[in-house]
């Protein structure tokens, strides 16, 4: 056994508080350990090569680094060892730096703390074995889960590159919030107009298999080998048979609210979302239909010039296997209800910005006239309040939602357009327009179109003779205000839905409160989630604005480009393993393995004991931890390993 | 009690031809003990006892790694058992976690008033001298060759009886005598609350002395339902070597720590190896504990409900108890 110790200085990050020379001399003394060094900056180009220089010229056979965290440093420090001819398992890290340096001021404590640290691993090492990873192919095809802007630019992306793609959409047409929007700041181009192309180019290219009014059911397996099971909601309508004439949806007699529109007018039990989507194919909602409901109606069966009514139809269910996965799933309003001083549901002219996108809209509601929905009238006065649901932490919203402030501008603008004659009020907390082009875009509304701006929030909401009276505060004046608005636009904050929790938990990736999913590395790995070979990209991750959803759908789509450019990955060897001879076969293990890694084998005797499936385990440890005989061991964390570590530890205080 | 052994007997001779053996109670050396019985031809069915001196869990036979050698049966074969309502918890458990199977059991249940302590009676008779007993519902005597003594059998019960919640046998096929009402307002955990209330060092100091006492035996392990790892217990592994072979306070701390761990939400309190420990360690404790930290956290009970999952037997990305304080 000839163990190397290196102690890093991070600069002076760890030597400002441990004295590392003191480290090292300790080193020395521990069994085992042949050299001691320590070094400015190891992860140097020069640091590096000092590594490799003692692994050749001392046949160093066991490494020992003290610096930073594992998570930095250690695929550095890998590489090292198997450039110098070492298993590059046969590193042991001591963290001197976040769990020493960085959290400790008494320079002889925190050496002392040090010391433990390396006579831990040192004591480790010793028990190191070397590991090899296995190989697994990759299959090349990719999931997107959500049709929106996001989704349809990833599998574009994915597509365009001449690889298979099945993008899964729950609703009955693909296109997302997007396609509700009327025009988009910071350009004002109409919204639908650069998304249609996209949705048709998405359709009909070869590479996607479209699955729309679609759900996905069950995930199983592993990073380049998912096996996905997609739920085919029963639309009631054939789609091979259906020509999308809409004569159906004219004739239906039923009346349900349009999600599409938010609720601002009807549709009928069969409809199409609107007159873009695609596909461009009706749909029964099942809950409201005459025909469904009693059996009475079925006027659309006899109306539909090609038969293609089908009442029969059922939920299908099709399994598929891909090799990675993109979560795209979208947002949605959090739920404005909350704030009863608005008045929302009270008062027909206190209305939501996703409404508002939909009154100004040529092809929405109002025919893109701005009316009061109490009486129709056109507003003399708008206001709008930013902020609802956003940095409000009394209200469970503590973050920003990011693109209230743009889209509040951008009212300001499309009233000013669409009445000239109209006033706009503003209240706000502060404007966030810190994207390119964006601030000007708020600086035209304010001196091109006249918004008012008043900086404060809105506390209360009440009728007095049809119009609609604000209370609030102007906090740049120091004073109470009360404004008489004929229509008050609710700004309101974008949150992770419930269906994204769901999926979350069945692709096993992790969330946050509020719904959305969490990227591996906030900075460096911003679209990978917590599972090898799943990405997320859009509005899931965050509240995100279209510029940014589309660059982080393609940004996820370049990193399923550079996995399934593979043809086979190599796996962790870091994975457990079952020693057969000790398992008594009680499975616990394979009760709480969270990734089903664990499989029963039946021995030539007859006797079931379990077995791990390699590429599926990701080395959580809960297997180890729970197999009372300790049959089970994490490869690299092996009981006698860390009883090693502990051991050392505890020689220091007999009493233990 | 004689009616519910006709009874007991009866059933165990229609039950006989459907099983291999049927493990059962017979008296043991002298009239305060039984020991327990494999019955496997019907002329031995009159060897069968059903009295308040029945304390063994007969569970412990069951697991098929625990079965001694000459003991295990054929695939298709069955096993009978007569189980107290505290054993039959000890089965609820081990068919959770897979490692009997019911089909292969055919179970015989009966009312339990609660099992004597001899060693409660060691303060008023020479219990190793006893040669005559007489028992009724509510009083013993017993006779030596030079003294007898009369005593209410309620005071002579095992602490674990007196917080039992369940004198009917959970799982059966047929039920032998009347069911009892479960008893009420019982604190199952009275005993470790009681424990709770000495000091920190108090504490210590009592449970030191205890694993000073400890000449690991490891009866407490062996009679255990729930242990049935055998040779590859973690306890007796030497790579890793999680406890030394020395028999100190120390080391015996850690063998009886990491047992109580290994039972944690899986003990089910049937209290054998407090009454096997030669030394008369209340280890059982340890594990009740643990017990109690699952029913706080999880409302979870070992052994009591065959269709809930152990909660340290699933993973679960939320649990209901935990984290929810926001």
């Amino acid at each position: 056994m000839k163990i190397g110790v290196f102690i890093c200085h991070c600069g002076n990050n760890i030597s400002a508080t441990v004295d590392v020379e003191q480290v090292a001399q300790h080193a020395l003394t521990l069994p085992g350990v042949v050299c001691a060094h320590t070094i400015p900056h190891a992860c140097s180009e020069p640091g590096q090569q000092l590594i490799k220089k003692n692994i050749q010229e001392k046949g160093l056979n066991r490494i020992v680094i003290g610096a930073c965290s594992p998570r930095v440093h250690e695929a550095t420090f890998k590489r090292v060892l198997a450039q110098a001819g070492l298993n590059p398992y046969l590193l042991e890290f001591a963290n001197l730096r976040e769990q020493c340096s960085w959290v400790h001021e008494d320079r002889q404590l925190a050496t002392g703390k040090a010391i433990d640290l390396i006579d831990m691993a040192v004591n480790k090492a010793a028990r190191l074995e070397p590991l090899t990873s296995s190989k697994v192919d990759v299959n090349k095809r990719t999931l997107v889960i959500g049709g929106g802007i996001a989704g349809i630019q990833a599998a574009l992306d994915i597509a365009d590159s001449g690889h298979e793609v099945a993008l899964v959409e729950k609703t009955p047409t693909i296109g997302g919030n997007m396609a509700r929007m009327d025009k988009v700041f910071p350009t004002l181009d109409c919204s639908a107009c650069i998304l249609t192309p996209k949705m048709v180019e998405v359709a009909s290219h070869p590479n996607v298999t479209l699955y729309t009014y679609s759900e996905v059911e069950q995930v199983s397996g592993f990073v380049g080998n998912f096996k996905v099971k997609i739920r085919k909601k029963a639309r009631l309508v054939d789609m091979e048979k259906c020509t999308g004439c809409g004569s159906c949806t004219l004739k239906c007699p039923v009346k349900a609210p349009s999600e599409f529109n938010m609720g601002l007018d009807n549709r009928g039990a069969i409809y199409i979302p609107f007159p873009q989507a695609v596909p461009h194919i009706p749909v029964i909602d099942k809950t409201v239909c005459s025909y469904i409901l009693k059996k009475k109606c079925g006027l659309c069966q006899k109306i539909c010039p090609t038969g293609a009514i089908a009442f029969e139809q059922q939920d299908e269910l099709t399994e598929e296997e891909f090799g990675a996965i993109i979560v795209a799933t979208g947002y949605e309003l959090m739920d404005w209800t909350v704030y009863g001083e608005y008045g929302y549901g009270k008062y027909k002219d206190v209305i939501t910005s996703m409404q508002y996108e939909r009154i100004l809209s040529s092809s929405g509601p109002t025919g893109g006239h701005i009316k009061r929905l109490s009486d129709g009238r056109e507003p003399e006065v708008v206001a709008i309040i930013a902020c609802v649901g956003s940095r409000d932490a009394a209200r469970g919203r503590p973050y920003c939602s990011s693109v209230c402030c743009m889209y509040s501008a951008k009212y300001a603008m499309l009233t000013r357009e669409h009445l000239p004659n109209a006033q706009v009020y503003i209240f706000y907390m502060d404007i966030r327009a810190c994207s390119k082009m964006y601030e000007e875009f708020v600086q035209r509304a304010q001196e091109k179109y006249g918004a008012n701006y008043v900086r404060g929030r809105v506390s209360k909401i009440f009728e007095r003779n049809g119009r609609m009276v604000l209370q609030g505060a102007d906090t740049l004046l120091g004073q109470s205000v009360e404004l008489e608005a004929d229509l008050v636009v609710l700004a309101v904050g974008i949150t992770g839905t419930q269906s994204t929790i769901e999926l979350a938990k069945k692709l096993n990736i992790s969330h946050d409160e509020y719904g959305f999913l969490t990227e591996n590395h906030p900075k460096l790995r911003p679209v990978e989630s917590s599972t090898a070979g799943i990405f997320i990209a859009g509005a899931c991750q965050s509240p995100k604005d279209i510029p940014l959803s589309v660059a982080q759908a393609s940004s996820a789509a370049s990193k399923v480009l550079g996995l399934i450019s593979h043809d086979k990955l190599e796996t962790s060897p870091l994975v457990a393993e079952v020693t057969i001879l000790k398992c008594v076969g009680c499975f616990r293990c394979l009760s709480v393995c969270p990734f089903s890694a664990i499989e029963e084998q039946v021995l030539r005797d007859g006797t079931k004991v379990a077995q791990v499936n390699p590429a599926l385990c990701q080395g959580c440890g809960l297997c180890s931890a729970t197999c009372p005989p300790a049959a089970i061991a994490l490869r690299g964390f092996t009981d006698d390993q860390l009883i090693s570590q502990m051991e050392s530890l505890c020689q220091l205080n007999p009493e233990l | 009690m004689s009616e519910l052994l006709n009874e007991l007997k009866q059933k165990v001779a229609e039950i006989l031809p459907k099983v291999t053996y049927f493990i059962g109670y017979e008296a043991g050396f002298d009239p305060l003990r039984v020991a327990p019985v494999f019955i496997r031809k019907p002329e031995d069915i009159n060897r069968l006892q059903w009295n308040r001196f029945c304390d063994h869990n007969l569970a412990t036979y069951l697991p098929p790694q625990k079965r001694p050698p000459g003991f295990l049966f054929e695939a298709g074969e069955k096993i009978g058992v007569l189980l107290k309502g505290c054993d039959s918890r000890s089965v609820v458990q081990l068919l959770q976690e897979g490692i009997v199977d019911r089909e292969k059991l055919v179970i015989l249940g009966v009312p339990c008033w609660g099992a004597i302590d001899i060693a409660k009676l060691q303060s008023r008779i020479d219990v190793n001298k006893v040669s005559r007993v007489e028992l009724d519902e509510q009083t013993i005597m017993v006779f030596t060759d030079t003294a007898e003594v009369s005593v209410d059998v309620s005071e002579l019960l095992y602490d674990k009886c007196k917080t039992c919640q369940h004198p009917n046998t959970l799982v059966y096929d047929e039920f032998i005598g009347e069911k009892r009402d479960p008893p009420q307002d019982i604190e199952p955990f009275a005993l470790v609350t009681q424990l709770e209330q000495m000091s920190l060092g108090a504490r210590a100091e009592f449970w030191e002395k205890q694993f000073s006492r400890c000449i690991r035996c490891k009866a407490c392990r062996n009679v255990c339902p729930l242990c049935y790892c055998q040779n590859q217990c973690l306890l007796d592994s030497r790579v890793p070597h999680w406890t030394k072979e020395r028999v100190d306070a120390k080391s015996n701390r850690w063998f009886h720590l990491i047992r109580a761990f290994h039972l944690a939400g899986r003990c089910t309190d049937c209290g054998e190896c407090a009454r096997v420990c030669p030394v008369n360690i209340p280890i059982n404790l340890l594990p009740m504990k643990m017990n109690r930290e699952l029913f706080e956290l999880f409302g979870w009970r070992a052994g009591t409900n065959e269709d809930e999952k152990p909660p340290l037997m699933s993973f679960k990305l939320e649990e209901e108890h935990i984290g929810n304080d926001k």
